[in-house]
């Protein structure tokens, strides 16, 4: 989740309660006001009409016809003397709901039914009022309010992108630099100006990491690059010596001895040899400006290696397009043809075969072997061995991505088919 | 022949000493640029060792102090460092070869042959051994007046052997030098068999004795004996 849907999240989810709380809320406050309000002038009503009664008319006759006639008029009052229809004394509300013949509908009224006297006689007065007009505001209220709400969380939605975006804008493009970083290439981070002082610690706290980071990387490139320099001489010294003891007159079983010595010599040798090869492919010691003809140096290689396909039963399916020519850097990419294709002879089964493609775009190496699915992910990874990889050092294929990398080409590696597959894709060929 | 080895691991100049102690080649050891300039004015060698880390200075200037001495010894650097700038700068100035550490004192052998055969072989590029003769120039090998054909590859094998007759040659030493940085690969040692197995074949061919002897366990040696 980005950090402004954070801070939005949980404003617009309080909103949301609040409008959800607010609408039954508020139709009952205004039902509750209306109803106070009916309830008011319903009595005030009742009052009027009594003093009315009793004082507007000399006689008590009168103010009976009077009353007949509010009666037949129908606009809301009915006065009922108290022998036909007995109440007890006092005010009694209610709401209720009946036919309005004008309206031709079902609408709900307020009503007051309370005792009256008018010269002495008890009526009971039975006082209506109209709610519909009420009622039908709360729907439209409702609807303003809710209208409102909903301005409140979009106008703090663009807030929230607008102002609050600004505001965290330095620590954005910080994250955006910081990403774009590429500590092996040498970049150093260039903090952000800003006048926020969280923002301030964090550039600080920020280029002291990256530069440490920084100086660790070269130190162990250089570290790398030393070890293997130095190490160099004691193994000239190991070599020689050897050399030496083997002119002398040794038993079988001690030539044998010497002989696994030499051979560890040599694992050593080009342990250093790829581990200085890498080193000097990551600090772009080799410039890729040489027309390859990639078709050559393939068929040139296979034919370098036709006597250990011949020595392994190995059958070779080679469909090379001839004349594909690319830029890149001549001594890497045959490290990296021979690499590919000693692999697919030295992981292979005795009687197995070989498949080499070329066509304008890719490579693909193609070959049987004993272990099954190596894991794409982890092959090309260093010091990863192959299960039954003994006398590889286990750069080959971390110097094969390298120099592929280095060549803007991509290696991959599948099993399918029983067939451990290299393809090298995105060659770009050059007329 | 006359070799100075210039080299501050006393260890490793001492050991190419005893190496070649039983041939006509022989060595003195300098251990520091002083040293060696002070030698390299005094004598004349027909083949000079150099390493180019040495504790007070860069081997390059020795170099430099050959060419304006007008010496015409062989140069052999011999490196730590693998690196084709200081390769180049190397056979810029003035040296024959470059070698990098670690090295089989097989293959120093061939180098020092092939820069210093000039005097060795009285400006002739022909080796010969109990009949072999090897041209260098146009790469043919004749056993008594018959042509060997050889590959190119067991025209190398053989002329390594040439170079260090009566000497052990580890089937290392030979698959390194066969196959040069191709090495990386684990089936060298079938490699090496398949090539002298063919090379023996072809020198049987024209009745030329088995000079190739089998050193069980380690490896090859080319003997006249």
């Amino acid at each position: 989740m980005k950090l402004l849907d954070k801070s939005f999240k949980p404003f617009a989810f309080m909103t949301i309660i609040l409008v959800l709380i607010s609408i039954p809320l508020f139709y009952f406050v205004v039902v509750y006001i209306y109803t106070v309000d009916a309830d008011q002038s319903l009595k005030n009503n009742k009052l009027r009409i009594e003093d009315q009664l009793n004082h507007l008319y000399p006689q008590s006759k009168t103010a009976v016809l009077r009353i007949r006639l509010l009666n037949e008029l129908d606009i809301g009052y009915k006065i009922i003397s108290m022998d036909t229809f007995p109440a007890e004394r006092g005010d009694r509300f209610y709401t209720a709901e009946r036919f309005d013949q004008y309206s031709n509908s079902i609408r709900p009224y307020r009503y007051l039914e309370t005792v009256i006297d008018i010269f002495d006689n008890e009526y009971l007065l039975k006082a209506e009022v109209d709610m519909e007009e009420y009622f039908d505001v709360i729907p439209y209220t409702t609807a303003v309010a809710g209208l409102f709400f909903f301005f409140i969380l979009v106008g703090y939605y663009f807030i929230n992108r607008f102002i609050a975006g600004r505001v965290w804008q330095p620590f954005y493009k910080t994250l955006d630099r910081l990403s774009r970083l590429q500590i092996h290439k040498g970049d150093a981070l260039v903090p952000v100006d800003t006048d926020i002082e969280e923002f301030q610690q964090m550039n600080e706290n920020l280029l002291f990491f990256t530069n440490r980071s920084q100086s660790a990387y070269n130190q162990q490139k250089e570290f790398t690059e030393n070890a293997s320099h130095e190490l160099q001489t004691p193994l000239a010294v190991l070599q020689a010596k050897s050399d030496l003891l083997m002119q002398s007159d040794l038993s079988e079983a001690q030539y044998a001895l010497l002989d696994q010595i030499n051979l560890t010599i040599g694992r050593m040798n080009r342990l250093n040899k790829n581990l200085l090869l890498l080193t000097k492919i990551e600090n772009k010691q080799f410039i890729p400006n040489e027309r390859i003809n990639l078709s050559d140096t393939i068929k040139e290689t296979i034919d370098l290696y036709m006597v250990s396909f011949k020595e392994r039963n190995l059958e070779v399916v080679d469909q090379v397009t001839p004349n594909i020519t690319i830029q890149g850097n001549r001594a890497l990419i045959e490290t990296l043809i021979n690499s590919l294709l000693t692999n697919s002879i030295s992981h292979n089964i005795d009687g197995g075969s070989v498949i080499i493609l070329l066509n304008e775009k890719n490579l693909i190496i193609k070959n049987t072997g004993i272990s099954n699915d190596l894991g794409e992910d982890k092959i090309f990874k260093r010091f990863n061995k192959g299960a039954k990889n003994t006398d590889g050092s286990g750069l080959g294929l971390a110097i094969c991505e390298e120099i592929c990398n280095m060549h803007q080409m991509k290696i991959t590696y599948r099993y399918f088919d029983q067939l451990h597959s290299f393809r090298i894709s995105n060659i770009v060929k050059i007329s | 022949m006359k070799v100075l080895i210039i080299e501050d691991e006393t260890n490793l100049a001492t050991d190419i000493q005893s190496y070649f102690a039983d041939s006509l080649i022989v060595c003195e050891i300098a251990s520091n640029i002083r040293d060696a300039s002070e030698r390299i004015s005094l004598y004349n060698y027909d083949c000079i060792l150099l390493d180019l880390g040495l504790p007070d200075g860069s081997g390059f200037e020795i170099l430099h102090e050959l060419k304006t001495l007008k010496k015409t010894d062989s140069v052999i650097i011999i490196s730590a460092k693998n690196s084709l700038d200081d390769k180049l700068k190397g056979l810029e100035i003035g040296a024959d070869d470059y070698l990098t550490k670690p090295f089989h004192m097989a293959e120093l052998a061939m180098r020092m042959m092939a820069v210093t055969r000039r005097k060795l072989f009285d400006g002739k590029n022909v080796v010969e051994a109990g009949g072999i003769e090897l041209n260098l120039v146009h790469n043919t090998v004749k056993y008594q007046e018959e042509f060997v054909e050889l590959t190119p590859r067991e025209f190398r094998l053989l002329r390594f052997f040439l170079s260090s007759q009566s000497k052990v040659l580890s089937k290392t030493a030979i698959a390194d030098h066969l196959l040069g940085d191709q090495v990386d690969f684990v089936d060298s040692d079938k490699l090496v068999y398949a090539h002298i197995k063919n090379l023996k074949k072809k020198l049987q061919q024209v009745n030329c004795p088995d000079y190739v002897k089998t050193i069980y366990g380690i490896g090859y040696k080319f003997s006249l004996e």
